[in-house]
């Protein structure tokens, strides 16, 4: 399904007299296949995000190509990547929530930006709320929610629209043991249903459980299985 | 997606309420200013047109022509063709009429002899300034003819006056018309970088540009057309209580106020699209 054939990112900084290119990501060659729950181990400045990022063209590769299917994505037209980013549900290290908006209008934010009608919004939203168990938290603003609840608004938020993957950038960060748990058998769940599951973290818990179809550890922008 | 384009445009209007009507006052008077020069061009232009209805050409001919000598002219200027009539006015006739004046009359009966010659007053077809000039030239070439005019100096010089207030309208209608431009484009680009964080995750889960981009170019023509609009009722405004004073003063024609309004228009959608293009990047 994502296919990433000798991707190489660099990034150019300029230090007081020269410019410098840093390795984000270096001769990086794997698939992930439809369905996966595929985990990207790594510390922070591995590369991950970039990873991530790249699958949907946030970010493009300085050498090498990314494909999604037979798609190469830095050959795709800038008008039809919104389409693409609509088959992808996105959860944040940082939430990216709004937060003068409710639970249920962030969830359905998203929905009427992909202009769904009114009707259709309210019954999607009020189920992924009712998946969570935070339905009867719909009418809070994220300030009113806990570190776990704001966590599995953003997770909702992503599995609202059915994606087809889902990018989760260290979506366990900061979160204690047992939220921990509630949100890896979240993105099972899905998984089991279809979703294929790609997941950053540092988080040890995962590198060492059962969780994963597989692993790939970034160290330095370079992979090692 | 027009609704939900109107609902947001009309939310980031309540938003930013003071910015958007600081625009529309920027726009409606610049839309006035420009009007007023236009509105004064074109009276002037009235007055030149009313002037060369009445200007021909004044053929004024020596004082020792026979009868046959003057109709010999005559017929040779007809010929020219373009004539649509010619007035013969005799000596005596110019002296009878220029006499009505008591001043003149008593200057006149100083001097003791008539000191006017005849004169042949022709009227053009067509009108325009070079038609004019061509005739008069060509007939001052004629044998027996003392002088041509044809208020050539008048008519130059008003197109000369007319032209220099159209140019400062225009160029001050440009000037006001960029200062509204920034304005616009300052108003939409803070109601743009509050919403900054909105139109990222609007991107990132798949909005289209035009779904984005639509709300702000409406907030920007709505303000456009509500500038627009109260320049020209400003201008209409001014207008009714000029004609109440003044009588036969024209408005502007209709291809004008449609330019007015079409450029406040355009200045709103402009400054709104310059301004969320940068936020636009996918």
């Amino acid at each position: 399904m994502i296919r990433f054939e000798h991707v190489c990112k660099y990034y150019s900084a300029k230090t007081s007299d020269m410019e410098e290119q840093i390795s984000a990501l270096v001769d990086i060659n794997i698939e992930i296949k439809k369905g996966e729950f595929f985990v990207l181990f790594g510390p922070n400045g591995s590369g991950k995000t970039t990873f991530l990022k790249m699958i949907t063209c946030q970010e493009y590769a300085s050498a090498g190509k990314v494909f999604w299917g037979e798609q190469d994505l830095s050959e795709m037209k800038k008008r039809h990547i919104p389409y693409l980013r609509r088959k992808v549900g996105m959860i944040f290290q940082d939430f990216k929530l709004l937060y003068k908006k409710t639970a249920f209008e962030n969830i359905a934010f998203v929905l009427s930006a992909i202009d769904l009608p009114k009707e259709v919004i309210f019954d999607k939203v009020c189920r992924i709320l009712n998946k969570v168990d935070l339905i009867r938290k719909k009418n809070l603003y994220p300030y009113q929610l806990s570190h776990g609840e704001r966590q599995k608004l953003c997770i909702s938020r992503a599995l609202v629209n059915n994606p087809e993957i889902i990018l989760a950038d260290e979506p366990l960060a900061n979160l204690d043991m047992q939220t921990q748990d509630e949100l890896i058998q979240i993105l099972k769940k899905s998984n089991q249903e279809g979703v294929t599951v790609i997941m950053a973290t540092n988080n040890p818990r995962i590198e060492f459980n059962d969780i994963s179809h597989r692993l790939l550890k970034l160290v330095g922008g370079k992979a090692k299985e | 997606m027009i609704q939900h384009a109107m609902r947001e445009a009309k939310n980031n209007f309540s938003r930013k309420k003071l910015a958007n009507l600081s625009a529309i006052w920027s726009l409606s008077i610049s839309i006035l200013i420009m009007g007023v020069f236009f509105l004064i061009g074109t009276n002037l232009n009235k007055v030149i047109n009313d002037l060369k209805e009445k200007v021909g050409v004044v053929v004024f001919l020596d004082d020792d022509l026979t009868i046959e000598e003057i109709s010999s002219i005559r017929k040779k200027i007809f010929n020219m063709g373009n004539i649509e009539d010619i007035t013969y006015t005799s000596k005596e006739e110019a002296l009878s009429d220029l006499g009505k004046d008591p001043e003149i009359a008593h200057y006149i009966k100083m001097i003791g002899e008539n000191p006017l010659p005849a004169s042949f007053n022709i009227k053009l077809i067509d009108k325009n300034m070079e038609q004019l000039n061509n005739i008069a030239k060509r007939i001052g070439f004629f044998e027996g003819i003392k002088e041509v005019r044809y208020g050539q100096e008048e008519v130059k010089n008003l197109n000369k006056i007319i032209f220099f207030i159209k140019s400062i309208g225009i160029g001050l209608g440009i000037i006001l018309g960029l200062i509204s431009l920034s304005m616009v484009y300052y108003t939409i680009h803070l109601v743009v970088s509050l919403r900054e964080d909105e139109i990222r995750i609007m991107q990132l889960v798949g909005a289209t540009a035009g779904f984005i981009r639509m709300p702000f170019l409406l907030e920007g023509l709505i303000a456009g057309l509500l500038g627009g609009g109260l320049g020209l009722g400003f201008m209409g405004g001014s207008y009714y209580l000029l004609i109440l004073r003044f009588e036969g003063i024209l408005f502007l024609p209709w291809f004008i106020i449609a330019a007015l309004g079409a450029a406040g228009i355009l200045v709103g959608f402009v400054g709104s699209f310059i301004s969320i293009q940068k936020y636009i990047e996918i």
